[in-house]
């Protein structure tokens, strides 16, 4: 850590004071972009096993501006979130509790070190605050996004009833493999197994045909989609603001994203060209424990920051603060 | 608005970062650093962490939060930490208070599970002489890696639907000198060593300031090994209900409400 590093409070617009740490790249590389990291759900601004301090060094060492900043009323910031149950506070997240905020440290950056363009990068819930954020706002350019959630989670949403095949399919496989285990035997025998969802995944398997037929004649519009996931992105990409969405081949979000999304807009997505890209990482998990998937990761987003920002290096940044 | 200041202090050429909770009195002359939780626990109860700042502060507390080297926003890799550096740490947080606010007379400490148990393994070091309160101490830092490599375990099976590498295994890998990843923390033999042959049980030290133990339970009964702690350092345990915020599970926890409660109300009875 050098000099570069410093610790952040500004306001927002409720008037709680804010946390942050800004990290500047070196003068000679500066490409007069700001990143910001947005906190996913309560692991605050350094993200799961500091998965943000890691993406913090791969961006300053490309000349990008990085800020990561707590939300309200989660790690080092004022407020209070009332929720008591963290999927009512995943939901009210994704569809847009900490949009404000992100305006405030963008408004915060514009003013303090002299940006005007942005990048909004983050996890899971930081992903989808940056997708709303940037729908209305002119001065985001990019959304680089790991394991961004289509669905809208909550305490009254029962999850079995949205499986996505690709989940059946892996926990149809996950049973399978248990069968001849005496922990899961007891484990089912003492009434411990989510009931609903084996059923539901023994139903598909049984009556895949019937229930494939049933589907389209019904083409039943009910699920738990979140409503302003595509108008956002088509908003943000039809403004020319460049896409890029990284999943892990482990997650659900990634079947979910597919599902849900994806497949159903494929046709409109192609004609976006290089404005939007999605990709996956074979096996790793929403969180990318491993290394090795840290580092697919990094080196696709350098690839793609190369490709849409490679701005010519400014050396005239004597007022940044 | 809170009286809150970010900040970073060093320890052996690398920098900590750490936040400072003022009370409103002007003569600030008592303090309380906190310890935190070993790897993703700290993130998982940083929430909670704050809550207790900010009530301590109401009773006139200073309170100083900080992350270990390896952890949080400060340098260091997580490869490299150990008791050791967890101590270090921790004085070198004393240190900064003992030298920014001279008129302190009283300086307490607060940690939770690992950090608890380094809190106190590392009072009589650094002359602590205000409250000393350990949440849920670990005991046996042995048992304590075992339960950590099991989470590789459960990733294992995520990923894989199946076993790949035992616990055995991933401790002979430890042993040949490979780091072994997990929940995106790689774990040395150093850390694992320091971890697994540290422990509390046989604990002889006798306080020069006061202890509480609170420990959550789903009844009033406090476990074995608490009990023993407790009875050796002559601590007031308190067992109380609480969920195990310190990992994930459904509730959102912003405050440990009966920790919280229960820590307050010792400390005004005994340090008021």
């Amino acid at each position: 850590m050098t000099d570069s590093v410093s610790a952040i409070r500004f306001e927002n617009k409720d008037g709680n004071m804010l946390f942050g740490i800004l990290e500047k790249p070196d003068k000679a590389i500066d490409r007069s972009i700001g990143v910001l990291l947005l906190s996913p759900g309560i692991k605050m601004r350094v993200a799961p096993h500091q998965l943000y301090n890691k993406m913090s060094k791969k961006l300053t060492s490309l000349g990008f501006t990085v800020f990561r900043f707590d939300f309200y009323g989660l790690g080092d910031s004022e407020g209070i979130v009332d929720e008591k149950l963290l999927a009512d506070l995943y939901g009210s997240i994704q569809i847009g509790r900490y949009v404000d905020d992100t305006k405030c440290a963008i408004d915060w950056l514009s003013s303090q070190c002299y940006l005007e363009k942005f990048i909004l990068a983050g996890l899971c819930g930081g992903a989808v605050t940056g997708l709303l954020e940037a729908r209305t706002d002119d001065r985001v350019i990019g959304l680089l996004g790991l394991g961004i959630p289509v669905i809208l989670d909550g305490s009254n949403v029962d999850s079995s009833k949205y499986l996505t095949t690709g989940q059946m399919d892996r926990l149809h496989q996950g049973y399978i493999n248990r069968l001849f285990s005496i922990k899961s035997w007891l484990r089912l025998l003492s009434f411990q197994s989510d009931f609903k969802v084996i059923f539901k995944i023994l139903k598909s398997k049984l009556y895949k045909q019937n229930e494939s037929k049933t589907e389209k004649v019904k083409n039943a519009p009910v699920d738990n989609t979140n409503p302003f996931f595509a108008e956002a992105m088509f908003d943000c990409m039809d403004r020319q603001c460049k896409v890029l969405y990284i999943f892990s081949g482990s997650d659900r979000l990634a079947w979910e994203y597919e599902e849900k999304f994806e497949k159903i807009y494929q046709e409109r997505l192609n004609g976006y060209g290089n404005i939007y890209k999605s990709v996956t990482i074979d096996e790793a998990n929403h969180i990318l424990t491993m290394p090795k998937w840290q580092n697919e990761m990094l080196d696709l987003s350098e690839q793609w920051l190369n490709l849409h920002f490679n701005t010519i290096p400014s050396v005239n940044n004597d007022e940044v603060a | 608005m809170l009286d809150e200041t970010p900040l970073f202090f060093e320890n052996s050429g690398q920098k900590l970062f750490g936040v400072i909770h003022k009370p409103d009195n002007l003569n600030i002359n008592k303090a309380i650093v906190f310890c935190h939780a070993f790897a993703e626990e700290k993130l998982w109860s940083h929430r909670v962490y704050v809550s207790l700042a900010r009530s301590l502060v109401k009773l006139g507390y200073l309170v100083m939060r900080f992350d270990y080297r390896g952890y949080g926003d400060s340098e260091g890799d997580f490869s490299s930490c150990s008791i050791t550096s967890y101590k270090s740490d921790i004085q070198c947080a004393v240190e900064y208070l003992r030298n920014e606010y001279s008129g302190l007379t009283e300086i307490g400490l607060f940690g939770h599970r690992l950090g608890a148990s380094i809190a106190v393994n590392i009072k009589d070091e650094i002359n602590i002489n205000g409250p000393i309160i350990l949440w849920d101490p670990i005991t046996d830092g042995d048992r304590y890696m075992q339960e950590f490599l099991r989470s590789h375990l459960s990733t294992q099976l995520a990923i894989y639907n199946e076993i790949r590498e035992t616990r055995d295994q991933l401790v002979e890998k430890l042993e040949q000198g490979e780091m072994i990843n997990v929940e995106g923390y790689d774990l040395s033999i150093q850390q694992f060593e320091s971890i697994t042959n540290f422990n509390l049980i046989n604990i002889t030290s006798t306080l020069s300031s006061k202890c509480l133990i609170v420990q959550t339970g789903r009844n009033e009964k406090p476990k074995k090994d608490i009990k023993l702690l407790s009875d050796s350092l002559g601590a007031e345990l308190l067992v109380v209900k609480e969920e195990p915020f310190w990992r994930e599970i459904k509730q959102f926890y912003f405050e440990a409400k009966n920790m919280n409660s229960v820590t307050l109300e010792w400390i005004s009875e005994n340090y008021g």
